[in-house]
């Protein structure tokens, strides 16, 4: 395991890099001068991976909404009846784990006993231990968190808007699954799935801070003992169509005014690593154009009193699907729909504002550099880029090599009105 | 480390020296007393303000200089600390040594930032006014939206009913409605000559630039004899108040609230950390881990107001258990039983949470600027004390806390 160094001068950062015999892939970040050192322990495993093959098998096997959520509650159990938080607050951690469409991290963050607790996070995420008991009492716990989620109206809304946009690809489903799908969950569908995705070769470990990467790495080769790369799990999705599902849904929950999401289906979708941030940053730039607030758009819809200040768009993508959502509140969203759709036109017809294009060029390089400032921000995004095999220090570099001609074609293919699908939360009363 | 500089009577300067950041920061507080007769216009002012001014003179405008700074955030907002509601104005845009074309940030977005706060227009047009209040109205009556919140705010509400602490930082419906433009612009001329002033400066540049730079920008603004509003420290209270409140939810709040009179506030910050301020706190461990009660279950603790409060999210049913509970653990505090596991625990993991501020700008910012008008301790001074705090001094700590109120919002 030898360190191959990649220095990036014109932002003033290093990143170290290697590979564990076991396929486990290791990034080490020194920053100097911070108080606070923050590590991650991802696997490329999240709410979308319901359909998989173990490596050496041939069928597919297929488990309930809501396991990979449930995982990331069960893994902090340990075998005495405590669980990692105990461990880690030993040493003043502050410790986490979330799941998102096609990750799931362990993390934490500390500004004291930073090798004590990176022994903890390794030790604890590779020694599961679930009994009968332990997981029936989890389902009430998730339970709870499910009905909580079900009350928001932010989650409804976006997840309302993804069930119009997706007709079977497992986007469409809530990250902790339903009441219902947990409680067919068993122990041993927990282990079937910790035993394929939480291998070392599906992972990586992500270390930042002033740290010493030669330490880090003598912590990893003590805890990470396996040393057999199992081989590449297929992941499988159903077919999903390039048209929507359906083109409007809505919902009464408690919420005082209309809350809307505009979402756009992208029908083009994956390929390699440096194509996904490509399409990534194109999008970011023409929403920002379309909806963002310097936007004759965005001028018309304030101004006409349409929608309030929290509105406007952002690209949401993994390696099999990808959307864009252009969210807010306000009265009429169908109106919102409707002068939408106009603006899309009328930059098809009249194209893309070149000044506008420079500066949002600007505004997208100014995010990554601020980005930077944030130990956890940004490494939370370079874990979620390096699982979809994208280095987010390309970012920058094709910040500034996208042309108005790249952002022209991306707008015409995400701006489809019959790709559109609008999404409503409407007040109870 | 910060560098407190008099620019002139009334209006000082804080210097944050830092050059770990890709960012600078600027703010400037302007201090008013919170009160219900003028906590509506202080709310609605810096959304006026930045609809537009003489310089860039409309939103798409002011959006413009933004994106040309690198995507600046130009934020401007009002907030409550004790007694005091301060109107914040600030800019975060990249340092200088990252421009692309070698231009000057820093200086621009200073200039900028000023140009917003003091270049104002002469008479607010209605039109705006009209607008902005009504996003403010709708703000208001979104409150209700996160529940979380929103109990906790109606908890507070409740607990200091005859307090000026219990007025909302966003005022009221029918307040904002009244609000003329012209009644709009005679508070804003009576804030900016009027009331203390802190501007705070954070990032890579020289303590000596950044006083050429303030001093070049608010050279308008006259020198001032002011008083920062004060604090009041509610008594202990003789008996708790009981409410109950009906909403379409699904899952219910228990937000509860206890006053904190004389006691040492180092040691109240570790009282509090043990008590529900962790994920080893007695309400983290028993209330959610061991008894499954809630979904989440913490407190947290208003060193400035003297207030402590839980808030958990539960079953409706286990209403009972969980206030049982939450109570048997308040005991617990207060009858001295508290391992020196459970304090040294919360100790590595509180410091650990002051440590972890000297990471950011704005953490850095706030933890200072919520100090205006008291006696500023560095973060580091903050830090040592904090660790010299004693399980004794928690004990005694925890004679001078009671519970007040306890809020429980139920579904219908």
């Amino acid at each position: 395991m030898e360190l191959k160094k990649t220095t990036y001068s014109e932002l003033g950062e290093s990143v170290y890099t290697t590979t564990h015999e076991s396929g486990l892939k290791i990034y080490i970040m020194p920053k100097k001068g911070f108080s606070k050192s923050y590590a991650v322990f991802a696997t490329k495993y999240g709410s979308i991976n319901t359909d998989f093959v173990v490596p050496g098998e041939n069928e597919v096997t297929t488990v309930p909404d809501g396991v990979a959520h449930f995982l990331e509650h069960k893994v902090f159990e340990e075998e005495d009846g405590k669980n990692a938080f105990d461990r880690f607050a030993k040493y003043g951690a502050s410790a986490n784990a979330f799941t998102s469409f096609a990750m799931t991290a362990y993390l934490f963050s500390c500004t004291d006993y930073f090798y004590e607790n990176l022994d903890i996070l390794l030790d604890y995420v590779q020694k599961p231990y679930f009994t009968y008991e332990n997981v029936e009492k989890e389902k009430g716990i998730i339970a709870q968190e499910i009905r909580m989620y079900n009350d928001s109206p932010d989650n409804v809304l976006y997840f309302n808007a993804l069930k119009c946009l997706y007709k079977n690809h497992p986007a469409r489903i809530e990250i902790a699954g339903s009441v219902e799908s947990i409680m067919e969950i068993d122990k041993d569908i927990l282990y079937k799935c910790y035993n394929t995705f939480y291998h070392p070769s599906n992972m990586v470990l992500y270390v930042v801070g002033d740290v010493d990467e030669n330490k880090v790495l003598e912590l990893v080769k003590k805890n990470i003992r396996q040393n057999q790369n199992p081989g590449e799990i297929k992941q499988v999705f159903p077919h999903e169509p390039e048209e929507i599902n359906e083109p409007y849904m809505e919902k009464r929950l408690n919420t005082s005014i209309p809350k809307f999401i505009i979402g756009f289906k992208d029908s083009e979708v994956g390929g390699s690593g440096r194509d996904m941030l490509k399409r990534e940053i194109e999008s970011s730039i023409i929403i920002e154009i379309l909806s963002g607030r310097s936007s004759p758009l965005y001028k018309k819809l304030y101004e006409g009193g349409l929608v309030t200040s929290s509105f406007g768009g952002y690209y949401n993508y993994e390696e099999s699907f990808g959307w864009a959502a252009i969210q807010g509140e306000g009265n009429d969203p169908k109106k919102v729909k409707e002068l939408v759709l106009e603006e899309i036109e009328n930059i098809k017809k009249n194209g893309i504002d070149k000044e506008a294009f420079e500066r949002q060029k600007k505004v997208l390089y100014g995010q990554f550099l601020r980005m930077l400032n944030s130990l956890e921000g940004f490494g939370n995004e370079f874990v979620g880029a390096t699982l979809r095999g994208s280095n987010l220090f390309d970012y920058p570099h094709i910040v500034r090599e996208v042309s108005l001609d790249d952002v022209t074609k991306r707008f015409n293919t995400l701006f489809r009105n019959d790709r559109c699908a609008l999404s409503v939360v409407l007040p109870s009363n | 480390m910060v560098e407190k500089y008099l620019i002139k009577e009334g209006i000082n300067l804080y210097f944050i020296p830092n050059f770990k950041f890709k960012t600078f920061l600027s703010s400037v507080y302007i201090h008013r007393p919170l009160d219900e007769s003028e906590a509506s216009l202080n709310a609605l002012l810096p959304q006026v303000l930045r609809r537009g001014n003489k310089t860039y003179k409309d939103l798409t405008q002011i959006q413009k200089k933004c994106e040309d700074l690198y995507g600046a955030h130009l934020f401007m907002y009002s907030q409550k600390k004790a007694e005091t509601h301060s109107i914040v104005s600030g800019i975060e845009t990249v340092s200088d040594n990252f421009a692309l074309y070698k231009e000057g940030i820093l200086e621009d977005s200073l200039k900028f930032l000023f140009d917003v706060l003091l270049n104002v227009v002469d008479e607010f047009d209605e039109d705006i006014l009209k607008q902005e209040k009504d996003n403010l109205i709708e703000r208001i009556k979104g409150l209700i939206n996160d529940k979380r919140n929103y109990a906790y705010n109606r908890l507070i509400q409740e607990m200091c009913k005859n307090e000026r602490y219990g007025v909302c930082e966003l005022g009221t419906v029918e307040r904002v409605s009244q609000i003329t433009a012209k009644g709009l612009m005679a508070h804003y001329k009576k804030i900016i000559t009027e009331s203390p002033i802190d501007i705070f400066v954070s990032g890579n540049l020289s303590k000596e630039k950044a006083i050429e730079l303030v001093k070049k920008y608010t050279g308008a603004l006259p020198e001032r004899r002011a008083q920062y509003p004060g604090v009041v420290i509610g008594d202990l209270p003789k008996e708790v108040r009981y409410v109950e409140e009906k909403l379409d939810v699904t899952q219910g709040k228990l937000s509860m609230g206890y006053r904190v009179k004389g006691a040492d506030e180092y040691a109240m910050i570790l009282f509090n950390t043990i008590f529900g301020g962790s994920t080893t706190s007695k309400l983290f461990l028993n209330v959610r881990e061991k008894l499954s009660l809630a979904y989440y279950a913490s407190s947290g603790y208003d060193r400035y107001k003297g207030i402590m409060t839980v808030n958990s999210g539960i079953e409706f049913s286990n209403y009972q258990k969980a206030l049982d509970e939450i109570n048997l653990q308040f005991s617990y505090m207060k009858n001295k039983n508290i391992t020196q596991e459970e304090f040294d625990q919360a100790m590595l993991s509180i410091i650990n949470s002051y440590k972890s501020l000297y990471d950011g700008l704005r953490s850095l910012e706030s933890f200072y600027a919520a100090q205006c008008g008291r006696d500023m301790v560095d973060l580091e001074t903050f830090i040592d004390k904090l660790s010299k705090v004693t399980l004794e001094d928690v004990f005694c700590a925890s004679e001078n806390v009671e519970l007040d109120t306890v809020y429980f919002l139920k579904g219908i």
